[in-house]
Parts: C-alpha cells; sequence; structure tokens
C-alpha cells in the first residue's frame, strides 16, 4: 500500500502538530498444523496499522489504527490532539532528526516465500513420521509450520525516512511418551529464513530422545546443590537479568543496578554483549524512534559497562541514546536483541565428569508468575536430570528451582564452551557452584 | 460493515470445495486507556480495531484467515484462497440468511465510560495512586490505569446464523514498586467488569484496593522467603481460584481432551477429585468480566458443571473439537479477536462453596502455609503438571497465621491434586484476570472457597520449614 507520508506531516502541522512520525507496518503469515496424519489446522493472514506520534502542546501523543482508509490521517491527527489535552508528562518530546550512518542488515530471504506451500506441509508429515518412528512410547505429535513476513517504514516530518523488510518461518513440534501409565512431554522450535537449514534428522532424534529420556523420573530431595544450567534456561535468565540494566528502570528507581556503571555485578568469568547487527532474523538497522543500533559490550569480566538508553532516558542522563529504544504501548521503552555470552574453553562433557553430585536443569516454567526480575529472585518448576559421579543420570521432575539471578551469575563455577542459538540469544551451559532445588 | 449479500458471497465462495460449514467473524473495537505515572497523567490512548476471520470446516480438517481489509476484493480473495486447501465438490449452497438476531445482553452500563468527562477519570486515579504513595517512603514508583473498550462483533454462519453482540468491558488497575536494601518487590492489584463507570465508583472501593496493594507490598518486602518441601498448604478464596483454573480448568478444555492430549481425556464420569469438590464454569454472570452475551461462535452461553462430588460431568466444548468428541458444544467457544481461530477456553470458573469455615481449616492446620494469592501460574495440560507463584503467603502454626513469606511457588499435579483436597469453607468468592492460550489473551474469572491441600509440594530458598 502507498501511504502519503508528507499529506500525513502537512496535516499534522496544519492543525498545530509541532513534529511528527508516521510508521505502516503490514504482516503476512501462514500457518499449518498436523496431528494424527492429517492437517489439523491451516491459516492465512494479512494485515496492516498505522501507529503515529505527534508533539502537540509540549508533549508527545500517540494513536494507531488499522482501518486504513481516506480518513486515517484525520483519525491520528485529532486523537493526538485529543490526548494531548490530558497527558501532564512532558520529558519525552523527541522526534528523532536521524543517525549518521545506518548498517545494512539483511533480515528477509525471498527464497523462503518461493518454496510452495505444499513442500512446506510435506515436511511436517515427514516430521511427524520420523518422530513416531523413533520409538513406540512416543504417543502423541503436533508438528506445525509458521511463516511470517513484515515490512514496516517509518518516517518524520523531519524527513527522515527508514524501511525494514523480515521474514521468518519456524517448525515446532510437541510430543508426548507414555511409560508405565506415566506421561511426559516435550517440544521444541527451530526459526531461521532460509528453508534448507532445518536438518530434519537431526532435529527429531534430539526431540524424540529428549522426550524418552525423560519417562520415568523422581523427585530429588530438597537441598543445595552444584547446577548445571543447559543453554535454553541460561538463555532465559540471561535476558531477565539484563532487564534491569534498563535506564528507565535505574532512572524510575525500580533497578537493582542503580549506581553500579563499571562495577563488579557479576563473576568475572561473565562477560555478556548486546550484537543487534549479527548476521541473523533478529537483527536491527535502528531501533523504534529511528536511532541506528550499534553492537556492544555490556558486562565485561563481571562489571557493567553500560546501561542501556532509548531518547528520552539518554537526555536525561547527557548521554547518547545506545539504540534500544523500543514501542511498548504507546511509549517507547527499552529493549534489546541478540544477547551473546562469551563461551568459556571447558566442554560440556568435561564439566559434567568433574561434578560428584548435582543438578542438570533442562526447562524452567512459569517465568511469568514464579521470577521476579527487578528483584532477581526466582522459585521456578523446573525439570532435568541428576548428576551423580560425573555421570548424567535420573530424570527429574516436579522441582523448584530457587535463586536470585544476581547472586547466581556471581556464583558461576564454570561457563561451558557449548555455544547454541536459543531465539535471539547465543550462549552456553553454566555451572552455577550452589542453588536451592525443591523436591521431597 | 459488510452487507448480507457479500456475506452471502464470501461464504458460498469458501464452501465451493466441500467445506461444510463457513464462519465470518467481524469486529469493530474501539478502546481507550488511560494511565497515571508518579502522580501525572502519562499516557491516554484509544486505538480504532476492525478485523475480520473467515474460517472453514471440513469432517475434521479447519482452515482460517484473517485480514483487516474488509473491502469487497479483499475478503473475497481471502475466501478463495482458503477454499484451495480443500479439493472437493460444493455440497452446501446458502440462498440466504435468517433473519439479524441481537445476543441478549446480561450485562448492564448505566453510566458508559465515554459519558464520562476524562478529568473525572484522571482524578479518580490520582487520588488512588496517592493512596500508594502516600503509605511508605519505600514505595518508589506508582501507577494506575482504567482501560475500556467497546466492541461489535458480527457473526455469519453456513447454518444460515446472522448475530450481532455489543460489548463492553473495562479494568481498573493499581500497581507499585518497594525498594530497600537491595530488594526491590512489585505488586499489582486490578479489577475487571461489564458494567459502566457505577460500577467502579459506587461498587468498589478504589483507594482502599490501592491502600492494600500499597500495604501488601511492603509486607512482601519485608517478608522473609519461603521455607520449601512438601507440606499441608491453604488456598484463599477468589484469586486462589487460579490453581483450579491452571491445574484443572485447562485440561478440561476440549481443544486438549479431544485430542487425547489432557490428563483428563477419558475421564468423562470417572472420579477426578476429592468427593467435596464440585466445580462451575459459568458465562452467565451478569457483570461479571469474564461472562459474555454470546460465544465467539455465536452460541449462548452456559452454566456448565464440570465436576460433581468428585466426578467429571463435562467438558467445555467448542463445535470444532466437540466434533472430535462426537458432542455438542457448550457455548465455550472463545478468542481474543479477529486474529485467532476460536477453541474452547473458560469463563468464569470456579469451585463451588463447602462446609467447612476458613477459621476451622486454618485452626485444623499445625504447620503449613496459607497462599492468599497469587501472581499466576502455568500448566502442561498433556501432564497436568503445573505451578503457580504465591504472591502473598504466609506460614501457619498451631492454627494461627504467622509471619509471611515471599518466592512460595506450589507444584503439583492438576490430576492429584484435586483428590488431595481435604478441607473447603463457605466464603466463594470470584477474582479477575487475563488467561492467555491458543486463542490468545481474554478475560477470564477465576474462583473457590477458601480450601486446604493435604500435601503438595512447596519451592523457595527459606530451607526447611520448622
Amino acid at each position: 500500500m502507498k501511504i502519503n507520508y508528507n499529506q500525513f506531516f502537512k496535516l499534522a502541522k496544519d492543525k498545530g502538530i509541532e513534529e511528527s512520525e508516521l510508521k505502516y507496518t503490514s504482516n503476512s503469515s501462514f500457518e499449518c498444523s498436523i496431528f494424527s496424519h492429517d492437517i489439523d489446522s491451516y491459516s492465512a493472514s494479512s494485515t496492516s496499522s498505522l501507529t503515529a506520534r505527534g508533539i502537540y502542546n509540549n508533549v508527545m501523543g500517540f494513536s494507531n489504527t488499522n482501518d486504513i482508509n481516506k480518513d486515517s490521517f484525520d483519525y491520528l491527527v485529532n486523537s493526538i490532539i485529543e490526548s494531548s489535552k490530558y497527558i501532564e508528562k512532558n520529558d519525552d518530546t523527541i522526534i528523532f532528526k536521524g543517525s549518521k550512518k545506518y548498517k545494512k542488515v539483511h533480515t528477509f530471504n525471498k527464497d523462503l516465500e518461493n518454496i510452495s506451500k505444499d513442500e512446506k506441509i510435506k515436511k511436517l508429515f515427514d516430521i511427524e513420521n520420523k518422530l513416531y518412528e523413533f520409538d513406540p512410547r512416543i504417543q502423541n505429535v503436533i508438528v506445525g509450520y509458521s511463516e511470517n513476513s513484515k515490512e514496516s517504514q517509518i518516517a518524520n516530518s523531519y524527513g527522515l525516512k527508514l524501511k525494514s523488510k523480515t521474514n521468518y518461518y519456524q517448525i515446532y513440534a510437541q510430543v508426548t511418551a507414555k511409560d508405565n501409565g506415566q506421561v511426559v512431554s516435550e517440544g521444541d522450535m527451530f526459526i531461521d529464513n532460509d528453508f534448507s537449514k532445518f536438518d530434519i534428522d537431526k532435529w527429531c532424534d534430539e526431540l524424540a530422545s529428549k522426550a524418552i529420556k525423560k519417562l520415568n523420573p523422581i523427585q530429588v530431595k530438597s537441598g543445595k546443590y552444584k547446577v548445571l544450567l543447559n543453554q535454553e534456561t541460561v538463555a532465559t535468565l540471561i535476558n531477565k537479568l539484563l532487564t534491569s540494566t534498563s535506564s528507565e528502570e535505574i532512572q524510575k528507581g525500580s533497578s537493582i543496578l542503580i549506581n553500579k556503571l563499571n562495577q563488579q555485578i557479576a563473576s568475572k568469568k561473565l562477560t555478556v554483549y548486546e550484537k543487534p547487527l549479527e548476521k541473523n532474523i533478529f537483527a536491527r538497522s535502528f531501533d523504534d524512534e529511528g536511532v541506528a543500533t550499534y553492537n556492544k559490550e555490556l558486562i565485561k569480566n563481571g562489571v557493567l559497562k553500560t546501561y542501556l538508553y532509548n531518547l528520552t532516558t539518554a537526555k536525561k542522563d547527557n548521554v547518547e541514546s545506545t539504540g534500544n529504544g523500543y514501542m511498548s504501548g504507546p511509549k517507547i521503552g527499552i529493549s534489546f536483541t541478540n544477547v551473546i555470552i562469551k563461551p568459556g574453553r571447558q566442554s560440556f562433557d568435561e564439566t559434567v565428569s568433574k561434578i560428584k553430585k548435582g543438578i542438570y536443569i533442562t526447562e524452567i516454567s512459569g517465568i511469568h508468575a514464579g521470577l521476579n526480575s527487578q528483584s532477581g529472585e526466582f522459585n521456578l518448576q523446573s525439570q532435568g536430570y541428576l548428576i551423580e559421579d560425573g555421570k548424567i543420570t535420573k530424570p527429574l521432575s516436579l522441582i523448584v528451582l530457587s535463586g536470585n539471578l544476581f547472586e547466581m551469575f556471581n556464583n558461576i563455577a564454570t561457563i561451558c564452551s557449548d555455544s547454541k542459538d536459543v531465539l535471539d540469544t547465543r550462549v552456553p551451559s553454566i555451572l552455577i557452584k550452589k542453588l536451592s532445588v525443591s523436591g521431597k | 460493515m459488510i452487507s448480507n449479500k457479500l456475506a452471502l458471497d464470501i461464504i458460498n465462495t469458501a464452501l465451493k470445495t466441500g467445506g461444510d460449514f463457513a464462519e465470518i467473524y467481524i469486529e469493530n473495537i474501539d478502546s481507550t486507556t488511560f494511565r497515571i505515572e508518579n502522580t501525572k497523567v502519562d499516557s491516554l490512548v484509544s486505538p480504532k480495531k476492525i478485523g475480520c476471520g473467515i474460517r472453514i470446516l471440513k469432517d475434521l480438517q479447519s482452515v482460517y484467515g484473517y485480514t483487516n481489509d474488509l473491502s469487497k476484493k479483499s475478503l473475497l480473495k481471502l475466501a478463495d484462497d482458503l477454499s484451495k486447501r480443500f479439493n472437493g465438490e460444493q455440497k452446501i449452497k446458502l440462498s440466504n440468511f435468517k433473519p439479524l438476531k441481537h445476543a441478549k445482553q446480561i450485562s448492564h452500563m448505566e453510566i458508559p465510560f465515554d459519558q464520562v468527562d476524562k478529568k473525572e477519570i484522571i482524578e479518580f486515579l490520582k487520588d488512588g495512586e496517592k493512596q500508594m504513595r502516600d503509605y511508605s517512603s519505600d514505595i518508589v514508583r506508582t501507577s494506575a490505569s482504567l482501560f475500556y473498550e467497546y466492541s461489535l462483533i458480527t457473526i455469519f454462519n453456513s447454518n444460515g446464523l446472522h448475530i450481532d453482540d455489543h460489548r463492553n468491558i473495562a479494568r481498573i488497575s493499581a500497581s507499585c514498586v518497594a525498594s530497600k536494601d537491595n530488594k526491590v518487590q512489585p505488586q499489582f492489584v486490578a479489577k475487571g467488569t461489564k458494567a459502566g463507570w457505577e460500577f467502579f465508583k459506587n461498587e468498589i472501593n478504589f483507594n482502599e484496593m490501592c491502600h492494600k496493594n500499597a500495604e501488601l507490598c511492603i509486607t512482601m518486602l519485608n517478608a522473609k522467603e519461603c521455607p520449601s518441601g512438601k507440606m499441608p498448604v491453604v488456598i484463599g478464596n477468589g484469586w486462589g481460584g487460579v490453581l483450579f483454573h491452571e491445574s484443572c480448568g485447562h485440561p478440561l478444555e476440549a481443544s486438549g481432551v479431544s485430542k487425547g492430549l489432557s490428563c483428563f481425556a477419558g475421564k468423562l464420569y470417572q472420579p477426578i477429585a476429592s468427593p467435596i469438590v464440585n466445580a462451575y464454569d459459568d458465562a452467565t454472570i451478569p457483570n461479571a468480566w469474564g461472562s459474555s452475551n454470546m460465544d465467539d461462535e455465536g452460541h449462548t452461553p452456559h452454566k456448565t458443571q464440570l465436576i460433581k462430588n468428585g466426578i467429571c460431568v463435562d467438558y467445555l466444548t467448542d463445535s470444532f473439537n466437540g466434533r472430535r468428541m462426537k458432542k455438542p458444544e457448550n457455548g465455550a467457544s472463545r478468542r481474543q479477536d479477529f486474529k485467532y481461530e476460536p477453541t474452547s477456553r473458560m469463563s468464569n470458573t470456579y469451585i463451588d462453596n463447602g462446609t467447612s469455615t476458613k477459621d476451622e481449616i486454618i485452626k485444623a492446620t499445625k504447620l503449613g502455609l496459607y497462599c492468599v494469592s497469587f501472581n499466576g501460574g502455568s500448566v502442561d495440560p498433556s501432564t497436568g503438571e503445573f505451578n503457580f507463584g504465591a504472591s502473598e503467603a504466609y506460614i501457619i502454626r498451631d492454627g494461627k497465621i504467622c509471619e509471611p513469606v515471599r518466592g512460595a511457588t506450589l507444584i503439583g499435579k492438576g490430576d492429584e491434586i484435586l483428590f488431595n483436597i481435604d478441607m473447603i469453607a463457605n466464603d466463594l468468592d470470584l477474582a479477575d484476570g487475563m488467561c492467555g492460550a491458543a486463542s490468545g489473551s481474554i478475560p477470564v474469572q477465576v474462583g473457590q472457597p477458601t480450601l486446604r491441600i493435604k500435601e503438595i509440594t512447596v519451592g523457595g530458598a527459606g530451607g526447611k520449614l520448622k
């Protein structure tokens, strides 16, 4: 759809909106899932929306609509003006003139669209067959494919105009395995925009064997254990920890990292980067305010190197935005993409071999209720295995892993060398010296 | 928004390759959100949303598509594209719809929100927010917000149904963050309704709600870490019902049951709970946050008994999953918006009153945990394994409620915990929440009287309970 941005900026200016910004986003998606050797659901969509921000009477108004017609610009402008009458906060009135340079990111792969839907669906049936064939104890399998394509354009009355285009697909499966009347479940998801990168044999074998290994779990005795966290668990926890580096949380007094810049906040073994320009589908050339992103060190040998800023919070601290302004409802909040933990030298196997008694955690759940990212405290339902005499032995279920993120990342015994991509996070397994585990 | 003639064209286009059912779901939504943060109006937004979802069913297959482009060209193209997933001959051709029906309004809005002066709403929120700010100097962040939404939903389907529903929902919420000695404690409270402004103004006391939120925030900030291990747990009424919602409500939804992916699949008319447990899902309670005038397939909402004296007597069933189960729908098909295909979901779901009193239950507990309320939880319906994080909890010693504890997490299995309920009080209450699942995030009520679970695993960092 062709959007006449200048017409919008003129209309806004004529009605007294000093500076304004308009964003047009369009999405299309296709999803399919199969169950019991048949297509279970299939869906397709195309949607679009217009989002506008504008400075009126020294405050920032916001509006959005997906009812796109000849009256949409009027609606957006009037709605910004109406809301501005009541808004009392005027420290976030910045429409950005633009960064000097924007680095290109490659997040769109046109080959993906050229592969037929039937070929993609056929892949699901192949996955289903492989999963059922793996072991007779695999009882139920749901396999799905979803593909998304998104284009957005952001422009403002200073003449800044930026475009982004992304596409990706996800293949996911959920299996349940049954033995002795006991049921366990396991799921996995693969995400990329290059269809050839999906290795069906490896993926299915890993998923099915994980499910089978979980069968006949035991509940461990409550106590403190050496705990080895797998990459998925580390990814979830490091992303939660980093929310405290938001300058907004710092400025509002709700982050534990107040006054901790350039201080030791974690183990010397821990180095963490944010690399928004990394070559993957999560890459971003600019943030939601139009500020160019860049790769940066967040934690170096345990020392906090920077807070994350958008334009508003940067102005308050008299620094430059770090390109971390992300739209959160009607406001520009703070977020990040592509977090990377620097891997260590010791392999996963060697790390396990040195543990006399410990617990290997492979899954945590209930994050929204069991983890307080502001205080760092967590009490999370977990699954995993017992480690005895240097070997991973019995599967565990119905256990709770408890601790504090800040203490835990201070208490690192070993960072393994086995880095793995977990969505937009690349992290290795990490051994923690001691954590509380509740069970029997 | 869409003429009958166009709707008819869409339905017949959708069915041209042998589909046995087609449906058009159209929504037009206007909402407004006020947000006050740290004493100032931080944002006031009124987004507009329209959209259409088209669904075709053929035996046990479903095809769904959606768009916000409601032009004739776009909708007919969507119906045509979707129909290509099947390759049979047209079996059903609809010649017209039955006369338009309006869903019966079960809620009553005396003062519509859009007729209230925005300044009155802002002052109301600021008063509440001030209660939290004034409560303690350890409270560093406060916010209060009000959200209301009006929507018009129209449904056409190949059975000739043409029905519309005017819906309104509103929710008020308050949150604060306390910080002291390297500890940070957030606390949140909310109340929703399908009535109008009069509900917030006259029926609830927002200032008191905010005051209690701040009080709890400070209590929890200073609380010790919860002990861990297996212990008896008394669960509070109202919000405590999230336990039943997660551990037993979700596995009773047809979406999992129909595929054998639920721990309650195949358990109809069998005991799944202790004989003192009776549970309902009731979408017909006037003005309640989880009620509906019609479900999202246009069916009349029901009050459905799910568990009777411990026996599973029904599942929450939508028409599509009902096909696999050979069971009629019971008004439980819901979705967040046009972007979601509807499926079986809960509405206002609760465990009914028992014969004990709260005092009797506390007195009968020598050493255990009293969980008043939860932040939420999650469940894997295939295994029934669940977890809940308590937002307010105390240790019970010698039949008395004693010190508060933070970070209590309860874990267990839905199909086991129901048998472990050994006392149920008579103080049933319902509380409002949002429930997220396959068909999006929807308003629901959870509820129960105070009850006791004989033994459950509690996780926490506070060592053994002594």
